[in-house]
C-alpha cells in the first residue's frame, strides 16, 4: 500500500478538492446501449476491413514487384529507348576509314566525305596535320 | 487492476476473445480519457478509441509477452489522440473547420455545458506533456509510474508537470475554485 501511495502525486487538500470538481464536471456521458452496440458493430467492420486491405494490398504489392524485378531483368536495346540516337558514325579524331568500301573496290573521295565528313576524304593521314607538326614529326621520327 | 495476459502457449481464438473482452471492460474508460485529451470532442473520442483498438488488434499478434496489455492499450490511445489534435489544428489551419471550440453534441447534457467547455479551454493551455500527465493523473486516476510508462517519460518529469499543470489550472480556473469554496 505504501508502494501505491508513494506513487501518487504529492497535493495538498486543496488542490486534492480543485481536482475533484474538474474530474466530476469534466466528463463524457456515459455510453447508452445503442450506442454501445453500434460501436462494436462498427469496430468489427474496421477489423475486418482491415485485413481485407491487408489482403489485397500485399496481392498488389506482389505484382508490383514482380514486374518491376521483370523490367529489370529483361534485356532492353538501347536503340529501342526513345531519343536513343542511331549508331553514331566513327569519330572524326579517329583513325582515318581505309579506303576500301564494304562493297569491295576503290573509294572515291567524295564518298568519304559523304561517310564520314570531309576531313575523311584524305587518304593520307599525315597529310592532315598542321605543317608545324609536320616537321616535329618529321624531326622525331627521323632522328 | 493489473491485467496481465500471458500470451505464449495461447491460441489465435482464444487471444482474440480475451482482446475483445478486454476493450469491453475498458471501453468506457479509454473513451472518458480520449475524450478529456480531445477537448470534449465526442464524436472525435469514439473514433480515437476505435482506431487505437483497430491498432492494437493488428499489433496483437506481436505482442510482447512481459508488457502489460493495459499500459500497451493506453500508450496506443494517447499517441493516437495527440495524432488526432494534430490532424484538427492542421485542417483548422486550412480553414476545413471553422469551429475553434468542439460543438456539445449532447442535445440535453447533464452537467454544466459552459463549465466543460472552460475546463476544455484551460487544458488546451497546457503543453501537450502537462495536459496528458493531468488528465491521465488527476483525472483518471494513473499512477505516477503508470503515466510514465505510457507517455514515455520519467516519472521526475511527470511529476513536474503535473505540478506546472495544476499550477496554471488553479490560475485559470481561479473563480472556480473561489466559488467552491464558498459553497462549502
Amino acid at each position: 500500500m505504501t508502494r501505491a501511495r508513494d506513487q501518487r502525486p504529492e497535493t495538498t487538500s486543496d488542490d486534492a478538492r480543485f481536482v475533484e470538481v474538474l474530474r466530476d464536471a469534466y466528463a463524457p456521458e456515459p455510453l447508452g446501449p445503442a450506442r454501445r452496440a453500434a460501436l462494436d458493430a462498427e469496430l468489427r467492420e474496421r477489423i475486418a476491413r482491415r485485413a481485407r486491405c491487408w489482403r489485397v494490398g500485399g496481392a498488389a504489392a506482389a505484382v508490383a514487384a514482380t514486374a518491376a524485378m521483370a523490367w529489370w531483368l529483361l534485356p532492353v536495346s538501347p536503340t529501342a529507348l526513345p531519343g536513343s540516337a542511331p549508331a553514331a558514325a566513327p569519330q572524326r579524331a579517329e583513325a582515318t576509314p581505309a579506303p576500301e568500301s564494304p562493297a569491295g573496290g576503290d573509294v572515291e573521295a567524295w564518298e568519304l566525305e559523304l561517310l564520314y565528313g570531309s576531313d575523311a576524304a584524305q587518304p593520307d593521314g599525315e597529310a592532315e596535320l598542321p605543317e608545324e607538326y609536320l616537321a616535329i614529326a618529321s624531326m622525331l621520327l627521323d632522328g | 487492476m493489473e491485467e496481465a495476459i500471458a500470451l505464449e502457449g495461447v491460441d489465435a481464438s482464444e487471444l482474440e476473445a480475451r482482446f475483445e473482452a478486454f476493450v469491453v471492460s475498458h471501453r468506457e474508460r479509454a473513451r472518458r480519457l480520449a475524450w478529456r485529451l480531445l477537448g470534449g470532442d465526442e464524436a472525435a473520442a469514439d473514433d480515437v478509441v476505435q482506431d487505437a483498438c483497430v491498432r492494437a488488434h493488428r499489433a496483437l499478434a506481436g505482442f510482447r509477452g512481459e508488457a502489460r496489455l493495459e499500459t500497451w492499450f493506453y500508450r496506443i490511445l494517447v499517441r493516437q489522440a495527440h495524432s488526432h489534435r494534430r490532424w484538427r489544428a492542421v485542417r483548422e489551419l486550412w480553414g476545413a473547420s471553422s469551429e475553434r471550440e468542439p460543438a456539445d453534441p449532447q442535445p440535453a447534457p447533464a452537467g454544466d455545458p459552459a463549465l466543460r467547455r472552460r475546463i476544455a479551454a484551460a487544458l488546451e493551455g497546457l503543453t501537450r506533456a502537462q495536459r496528458e500527465a493531468f488528465v491521465l493523473v488527476h483525472l483518471e486516476g494513473f499512477t505516477v509510474r503508470e503515466t510514465a510508462a505510457l507517455v514515455g517519460r520519467a516519472e521526475g518529469t511527470v511529476k513536474t508537470h503535473l505540478h506546472r499543470a495544476l499550477q496554471r489550472l488553479r490560475s485559470e480556473l481561479a473563480d472556480l475554485d473561489e466559488k467552491r469554496r464558498s459553497e462549502t
